[in-house]
Order: structure tokens, then C-alpha cells, then sequence
């Protein structure tokens, strides 16, 4: 455990040193700013629309800074030839790849944390907050869809390269969350293999809570919560486990 | 190496798979948009490659508005008609129910996530749907339906008649031929401000142009009834009888409009015959 956290650490220090996640911020405050401003046909009290493109903005940044960020961790290392020392030294690969999502999952937190505070503190001094319940599902439900993402990157970076990984992973992520519900539907013509492929893949949709904000719809009720994040847990620990299991077979 | 063989096989078999899923997904995700939205087609090859995904962003705001009215909820695509055919009333609290009836889990876990019943916004929450209008036509100002169901908003719903106006006049200058923004900014100057001489002059604009291009009897229905109706407020007659008489070419059977058309050639003739 305290190899892991070592790794992860380590690697939460290095999003500061890069100067991404500032530009992303500069970029989100200009933003926000910027429709604070706006004025539509002189109509007062308007915040819906600010929600819904400063919430968007949040997650699209956040998804920008995950995605590349997982991507490379272990490839970079691989590339680098840093692998082999870090190998020599007492980490199992499981502890390695574990330190890795962990190190991703804390940059992703660690940026999502930020972008989202800073939402939050513009949607407060707009005057039309929602719940404080809501905003923290919609916190704890942001923070399960960027481990899940981080988790799904590191495992196709273990198979593919750095450029088709990050393709890949905005892929999967675009699909599901907008048409992931109706495949079902979609695969019903296809029977068995269909339905496979349709419990297979990473709902990304159940995690996305922008509506409820934007909409002021009500807190979700307890089940659903523990559902969601049994499913994004129990996922998570499965991509890890068989990136782990790939990562062993690999030759380098 | 096996092991590596056979994820690469599965995983390019995954990404074709996905696309040709996606594809179906896509094409059926934006005929909705055209079907919301029908704009002008161009034959600007360049227009076709850049433009055509500035459209279409443009026609996906254009649909924020609609799901803003309903309160955050898309309409279900296979209830649709159905659906716009309670459009007037609220949504049947019944038939949201039985959507969320189902024994897949995942299904209902999303459901239980993304959903809520349908429901139109008050008259004073209903001013949030107006930022996607004008967003709409900044990104598509060849999007008539944006304008006219913007200007509608903000003239009829909002109250803001100059707004509304202004808008729609910036409709005009884009869509120069488009009867249905004349349309609208005629409803505006007869219904809310009640300015007969500017109604009618937008109303002949409009019929002018429906005629060259339009057979929607509904539309054409309408032009000529608050044409008729523009030309009897400002007491000119004559053109007011004509309109009630292309009307009832439309209408034989109207008795209503019958007796309309017999009141007005009297009173035409009563007015000949004073001095």
C-alpha cells in the first residue's frame, strides 16, 4: 500500500509542475465571466444557460487533463526506459499499475476539485444555487466517471499507443454518455452478442448529474447512489485487474 | 504474444463495431435536428464541409430550448407526435410512468438518473429558454425556426415586443425571403401592439412570398385571416372583403364567414352611397 501511495504522490506532484491545469483554469474564469456578461434581449435573471456551459466546461476540462494524463503513465515509462529501475525495485506490477490509477485519479480529483469550485462559487453569487445535497452528488458522481475513465485509459495504454489510447478512450467516453442508453434498444435486434455488448461497455451516462443541476431537479435518492457507485467500483476493479494481468504478460 | 494478438484483433474489431453502431446513432440523432429544423441547403462546397457543422451545432442549441421548456426532459423520439399532439396541456403524468416500468437494470438505473417527468416551465422560468434562441441563430443564421419561435417568445409569452422585433428584424436581414419571420413580426405589431398599418404591410410581405414558395393551407389560413381582419381594423373594405373571399375558396362551407363576407359587401355599399 505504501509503495502505491509513493507512486501516486509522486505523480500528483508533476500536474503542478505542468502548466495545464492553470491555463485550463485562466480559460474557465474568462469563460465564466464572460456569460455572467452576456446579455439576451435585455431579460433579467436568466441563470440556466450559464450552468449548463460553465458545467460543461468543468467536465470537458476535467476531461482533457484525465485522458492525456492517464494515457501516457505508463507508456511514458515503458518509452523512457524508467520501467526497468521502478521493475528492479520491491513493486509488483499490481502495485504499479494500482499506484499509477491512483496517481490519475488524484490529478483528475485534484483538477475536477478546482474547476468545479470555481463553478460553484459563480453559481452561488448568481443568487440561484441548487441543494448542497445535489452538489455533492453531482461532485462524488463527476469524481466516480473521471476514475472510471482513468481506469478504462490506462488499460487500452497498456495495449495501444499513446495517440490511438486518447482517441480511443474520448471515443468510448462521447458514445456512451450521449447514446449509451439507447443501444439498448439498438442491440435488441442483435440478441445475445448485442446484450453482451451492452452490459460490457463503461456507462459513462449514469454519472453525469448536469441536468439536475441546471434544472434544479431533486437530490437522487440513496439507491440509486450506492448503485451507481457499486458499478463504477466493481468496473474500475476489473479494468485494473486485468490491466495488472496484461501488464504482467508484457515484454518489454 | 497470443494473448497480445488477440487484443489487438478485438480491440480494432471493437472500434469498427462501435462506428458502424455510431453511425446509425448519428444519422438518426441528426434527422431529428433536420426534422426540428429544416434550414436552406447550399451547394457552397465549402459551406457543405465548415458550415454544415456549424449548422448543426446551431440546430442542437435550437433543440436546448425545447428541452428547456420541458423542464430538462428530451422528448421520448417514438412518442413525439403523440406527445406534441398534448402539447397545449400539461404532459399526462401516467404516461411518464409507465416509461420508467421496465426490468432491465441498467435501464432503470439510468432512468432513475437522467429522467423527470415532463413538465412546461412557468410563464416566469420560461424567459431561461431565450439565451438558446439567440445562441442558435449567432451559430446558424440561416435558422428561421429560431427566429420566429424566439420572436414568438419574447413578443407574445415575454412581453418584449421591441426585442422581439429587433430580433426578428435581424432575422430578415439574413433571410431576406422569409415569410415566416414577416409573419411573426406582423402577429407582433397586430396582437401585442396593435398597430394595424405595420401588421398589414407585413402581412401582404408574408403572403407575397408564401404564395411564390408555400401550400400549407394551415399557414396560408392564417396569413389571410388577420390580413382580412388588419385591412377591417384600418377600415379599408374592399381589401379586407377580398382576403374573406380568397378565404372562403378555401373554406366553401364556412357559414361563419359567409355571413362575414355579406355584412362587409353591405357595409361597402352603404359607405358608396353616402355622399
Amino acid at each position: 500500500m505504501k509503495t502505491t501511495v509513493l507512486i501516486a504522490t509522486n505523480l500528483m506532484k508533476e500536474i503542478f509542475r505542468k502548466k495545464d491545469i492553470y491555463v485550463f483554469v485562466v480559460l474557465l474564469v474568462i469563460l465564466l465571466i464572460y456569460l455572467i456578461n452576456m446579455n439576451f434581449f435585455d431579460i433579467g435573471g436568466l441563470s440556466r444557460y450559464l450552468k449548463e456551459i460553465g458545467l460543461g466546461m468543468v467536465y470537458l476540462f476535467s476531461l482533457f487533463i484525465t485522458v492525456p494524463f492517464s494515457a501516457k503513465l505508463v507508456g511514458e515509462e515503458i518509452q523512457n526506459k524508467t520501467i526497468y529501475p521502478l521493475l528492479a525495485k520491491p513493486v509488483t506490477r499490481f502495485q504499479f499499475i494500482a499506484g499509477k490509477f491512483l496517481g490519475a485519479l488524484l490529478v483528475a480529483g485534484a483538477s475536477f476539485s478546482l474547476f468545479y469550485f470555481i463553478f460553484y462559487l459563480v453559481d452561488i453569487s448568481k443568487g440561484t444555487p441548487v441543494g448542497f445535497i445535489l452538489y455533492l452528488e453531482t461532485y462524488a458522481f463527476a469524481i466516480l466517471m473521471l476514475a472510471l475513465l482513468s481506469a478504462l485509459t490506462i488499460f487500452l495504454s497498456i495495449h495501444m499507443t499513446f495517440s490511438t489510447t486518447v482517441t480511443l478512450a474520448y471515443l468510448i467516453y462521447f458514445i456512451m454518455s450521449w447514446f449509451g442508453a439507447s443501444f439498448r434498444d439498438y442491440f435488441y435486434n442483435f440478441s445475445i452478442p448485442g446484450y453482451i455488448a451492452y452490459y460490457l461497455l463503461p456507462h459513462f451516462e449514469f454519472f453525469d448529474l448536469r441536468d439536475r443541476v441546471v434544472h434544479s431537479w431533486p437530490a437522487l435518492p440513496a439507491w440509486v447512489v450506492g448503485c451507481a457507485a457499486a458499478y463504477a467500483l466493481i468496473y474500475i476493479s476489473v479494468l485494473l485487474y486485468f490491466s495488472a494481468f496484461a501488464f504482467k504478460k508484457k515484454w518489454f | 504474444m497470443v494473448l497480445k494478438k488477440f487484443l489487438f484483433k478485438s480491440s480494432s474489431a471493437g472500434i469498427i463495431f462501435i462506428l458502424v453502431f455510431l453511425a446509425g446513432q448519428i444519422d438518426d440523432y441528426f434527422l431529428r435536428c433536420y426534422a426540428a429544423a429544416s434550414p436552406r441547403t447550399n451547394n457552397d462546397i465549402m459551406l457543405k464541409i465548415f458550415g454544415q457543422l456549424r449548422q448543426d451545432v446551431g440546430l442542437m442549441v435550437y433543440l436546448k430550448a425545447d428541452q428547456y421548456y420541458h423542464g430538462g426532459t428530451h422528448h421520448p423520439q417514438h412518442k413525439t407526435a403523440e406527445y406534441l399532439g398534448k402539447e397545449p396541456c400539461e404532459h399526462a403524468p401516467g404516461a411518464e410512468k409507465a416509461d420508467f416500468e421496465t426490468k432491465d437494470f441498467f435501464t432503470r438505473l439510468y432512468r432513475a438518473v437522467r429522467h423527470q417527468p415532463a413538465r412546461h416551465l412557468s410563464d416566469e422560468q420560461s424567459k431561461e429558454i431565450t439565451p438558446w434562441f439567440y445562441l442558435a441563430t449567432k451559430l446558424d443564421p440561416q435558422n428561421i425556426k429560431a427566429y420566429v419561435i424566439g420572436g414568438y417568445w419574447l413578443g407574445m409569452r415575454l412581453s418584449k415586443p421591441d426585442e422581439a422585433l429587433k430580433f426578428l428584424r435581424q432575422g430578415l436581414f439574413s433571410n431576406p425571403d422569409a415569410w415566416q419571420i414577416y409573419e411573426q413580426v406582423a402577429d407582433i405589431y397586430f396582437l401585442v401592439k396593435k398597430d394595424y398599418r405595420k401588421s398589414v404591410v407585413y402581412f401582404e410581405r408574408a403572403y407575397s412570398l408564401f404564395n411564390q414558395s408555400e401550400t400549407d393551407v394551415f399557414e396560408l389560413k392564417h396569413l389571410l385571416v388577420f390580413l382580412a381582419a388588419s385591412y377591417e381594423f384600418l377600415g379599408e373594405y374592399p381589401a379586407a372583403l377580398k382576403y374573406h373571399e380568397k378565404l372562403l375558396k378555401i373554406n366553401p362551407d364556412d357559414a361563419k364567414l359567409k355571413t362575414k363576407i355579406s355584412n362587409l359587401t353591405d357595409v361597402i355599399v352603404r359607405t358608396k352611397e353616402q355622399p
